[in-house]
């Protein structure tokens, strides 16, 4: 026996909440981009899920393009953030203040 | 697992041209670059981007003015039909005058070339994305670039505060816009639009997957919401409008004046193609959730802007307001009405690169110059060029007979043919609200000059021209707004899709 | 149905237990807080109090020839579908591979004649 679809769903749905509130109460960059991968994998779970249901392959190919992509958003990501390590002492988002308004 | 027998797409190069000479231009650019040393040469890289851009440029027309459109091709994954024709023009001219504008700048580089052309090969895709995967993709390829360009003055902090506020804000936004494709996937099992559409008319209280409490019409719901959401982002609209203003400023002018045009380009077609395609046949209040961004969008953008002192914190929620123009003629739905966004969006374009344009060259690379107050007496030191800003301001306050006036004004009819009143009444009430935004710099242009403000910079002759043109064509488009018009509104008949999905 | 959860709530369960045994052991077993000195509650119990939280320091160099090991990694992640179906997609699907290995290529070398790779520079 296999679990339900929608078990997947709310597990997915709960992953993407987690992450969508660590990128709000977090301050550090790099913890924030961290929760952002988990919205995005909890995502995956969701495609995943579906692709099972439908037994449809273009899920499968979904996962896949994000996974890359993602991969494309970790490099770009971590080499902003190293930036703003190498020109100031600590990277919180906080001290990111310069331009207000 | 069996696997499905994979068929190779029937891919017709004809059509995806544009993207492709882009694509090559690249590859060529980061090709010749390996054998030269890293600041030698960047002026001929340069013109060879420029002379990429205009190749696209041209199969963009070639294709416009042929009997080919519209058509599918990828299995009916990309569609190429006059709306994204059209708009393909607006991503390129944005991308032609980041290019020149960047080509004095310390921020030129092979690397700046090649990602200002991916970044536009995302925009053009998106614009005929007809297919999840493809729209996610091609939302990805359009916006990797921008983090990183708006990095490119890294020995200028603000270049990295936009670039990290950016990145993080855009991941977010990301994220958003992944689960309702996720959603839309979940409630169709499939990916391409047509199947989304079939999937969405249909939609009611039936269970998904017959589990009580989950109904299909609330994972479309959500789907649609997240969708829009994320796509906001990209069109600077609320809730995700806050990095705007923090971007506009921080990035360097060249990039900001391709993104500030291509973003909300790229992002207005494929709201459009959404929203012609799949929302309208759905059975889901789409209409509601649009209404509502665009007033929040609209009140913003507008009141934000007032008390703003750095020109190009000021465009950026110029930008925000116009963003709210945009998704509420979404809202009518009607392909008229797209027509009224597509012109709004050319004659925005117009102005918006005009405006950049200058501060750019006046500002030359220097943080102060891009202040309020350094424009003080422009006109007594640089005649024509505080003529064309003129012009670019006025327009943007849509004062008759300029280009702006008549985009505001198609809006406004689309709205009220669709009995969108409230939404027209927003749009004049904020229409209203810019006369004092773009009023403040006029006035300092046109006042006496400070005694002790420092020489202006010589601007290089192809951004003279490039202003110039802009300039003429705002007067012309405003001029003779017809002849526009009829392009456009033969232009914006979305694909061969509205058929098939039912309408 | 829910059974088969079962494995799940007991591998919560135990950890739970285990995280809060150590907690209650600690507790019962230590002296209490308030016998304790201030100094020893201090992270360094002599020198100087840190201002900013410190992480692990890792070599910026590190980064950046990881970020680039991670980007081709997951490149060459879509050759494996490739391989799968190469006989079903023929021509097409050698032409479409050789063109990304040739754009991947000249990305490869553009990072290579820039000194990406370099570990000492």
């Amino acid at each position: 026996m296999t679990l339900p679809t929608v078990d997947f769903l709310v597990v997915s749905a709960l992953l993407f909440a987690i992450g969508a509130v660590g990128v709000m109460v977090r301050k550090n960059p790099l913890i924030m981009f961290m929760a952002i991968e988990l919205m995005w994998n909890a995502v995956n779970l969701s495609l995943v899920a579906f692709a099972r249901q439908f037994q449809a392959i273009s899920g499968h190919i979904f996962v896949f393009v994000v996974v890359v992509a993602a991969a494309a958003e970790v490099a770009i990501g971590l080499i902003i953030i190293v930036l703003v390590f190498r020109h100031r002492d600590q990277a919180d988002v906080d001290t990111l203040n310069a331009m207000k308004g | 697992m069996n696997l499905p027998l994979i068929v190779p797409p029937q891919v017709a190069f004809s059509l995806i041209s544009p993207d492709l000479a882009l694509l090559v231009t690249s590859v060529v650019i980061l090709a010749v670059a390996l054998f030269l040393a890293p600041e030698q040469g960047i002026r001929w890289l340069a013109w060879l981007a420029a002379a990429g851009i205009l190749v696209a440029a041209g199969s963009d027309v070639i294709l416009l003015l042929g009997s080919q459109l519209p058509a599918t091709t990828f299995s009916g994954s990309l569609v190429m039909d006059p709306l994204a024709e059209v708009l393909d023009l607006v991503i390129l001219a944005a991308a032609l005058l980041a290019v020149l504008l960047a080509a004095n700048r310390p921020e030129a580089s092979p690397d700046y070339l090649a990602l200002t052309l991916w970044s536009a090969i995302g925009m053009m895709v998106l614009v005929s994305a007809h297919d999840l995967i493809v729209l996610f993709l091609a939302v990805e390829v359009l916006s990797l670039p921008l983090y990183i360009l708006c990095a490119f003055r890294p020995d200028r902090p603000t270049s990295l505060e936009a670039a990290v506020k950016y990145f993080l804000l855009g991941a977010f936004s990301s994220g958003f816009l992944l689960y309702g494709l996720a959603l839309l996937f979940g409630v169709s099992g499939g990916t391409n639009l047509t199947q989304v559409a079939a999937a969405l008319a249909t939609v009611g209280s039936a269970s998904l997957f017959g589990h009580g409490a989950i109904g299909t019409a609330l994972i479309a719901e959500v789907g649609i919401g997240l969708v829009v959401v994320g796509l906001g982002f990209k069109l600077a609209a609320v809730p995700f409008h806050q990095w705007v203003p923090d971007v506009y400023e921080g990035a360097p002018t060249s990039v900001v004046t391709f993104m500030s045009v291509g973003t909300k380009v790229a992002a207005f077609g494929v709201l459009a193609r959404l929203v012609d395609t799949v929302f309208v046949g759905s059975a889901v209040d789409w209409q509601g959730l649009l209404s509502a961004l665009a007033v929040a969008t609209i009140l913003a953008g507008a009141v934000l802007a007032i008390p703003q002192q750095n020109f190009k914190r000021l465009l950026g929620y110029s930008g925000i307001l116009n963003a709210g123009y945009l998704v509420a003629v979404l809202v009518v739905g009607s392909q008229a009405a797209t027509a009224a966004g597509v012109y709004f969006l050319v004659t925005y374009a117009l102005m918006n690169l005009g405006a950049f344009a200058v501060i750019s060259a006046v500002s030359g690379g220097e943080m102060e110059g891009v202040m309020i107050r350094r424009y003080r007496g422009l006109f007594y030191q640089q005649p024509w060029t505080a003529v064309a800003m003129a012009v670019f301001l006025l327009s943007l306050a849509s004062i008759p007979p300029l280009a702006g006036f008549f985009g505001k004004l198609f809006i406004l009819q689309a709205l009220i043919s669709g009995h969108q009143l409230v939404l027209a009444l927003t749009v004049v009430a904020g229409t209203a609200i810019t006369l004092i935004v773009y009023g403040r710099p006029l006035l300092a242009m046109f006042s006496p000059p400070d005694p002790d403000s420092p020489p202006l910079p010589k601007m290089p002759m192809a951004v003279a021209t490039a202003i110039g043109c802009l300039a003429v064509a705002v007067v012309a488009v405003g001029l003779v707004p017809g002849a526009i018009v009829g392009l456009v509104h033969g232009v914006s008949q979305i694909g061969p899709l509205s058929g098939i999905s039912g309408r | 149905m829910l059974t088969l959860y079962l494995p799940i709530v007991i591998y919560f369960t135990i950890s739970l237990l285990v995280c809060f045994g150590i907690m209650g052991a600690s507790r019962v077993i230590g002296r209490p807080k308030r016998q304790q000195s201030v100094a020893k509650l201090q992270p360094y119990e002599s020198g100087i109090v840190p201002e900013v939280q410190l992480g692990p320091k890792f070599s910026i160099k590190f980064y950046l020839v990881a970020m680039l090991f991670l980007i081709f990694d997951v490149e060459a992640v879509s050759f494996y579908p490739w391989a799968v179906l190469m006989r079903q997609l023929r021509l097409y699907g050698l032409a479409e591979m050789g063109l990304f290995i040739l754009v991947l290529g000249i990305g490869y070398a553009y990072v290579w004649k820039r000194g990406g790779f370099q570990w000492d520079r």
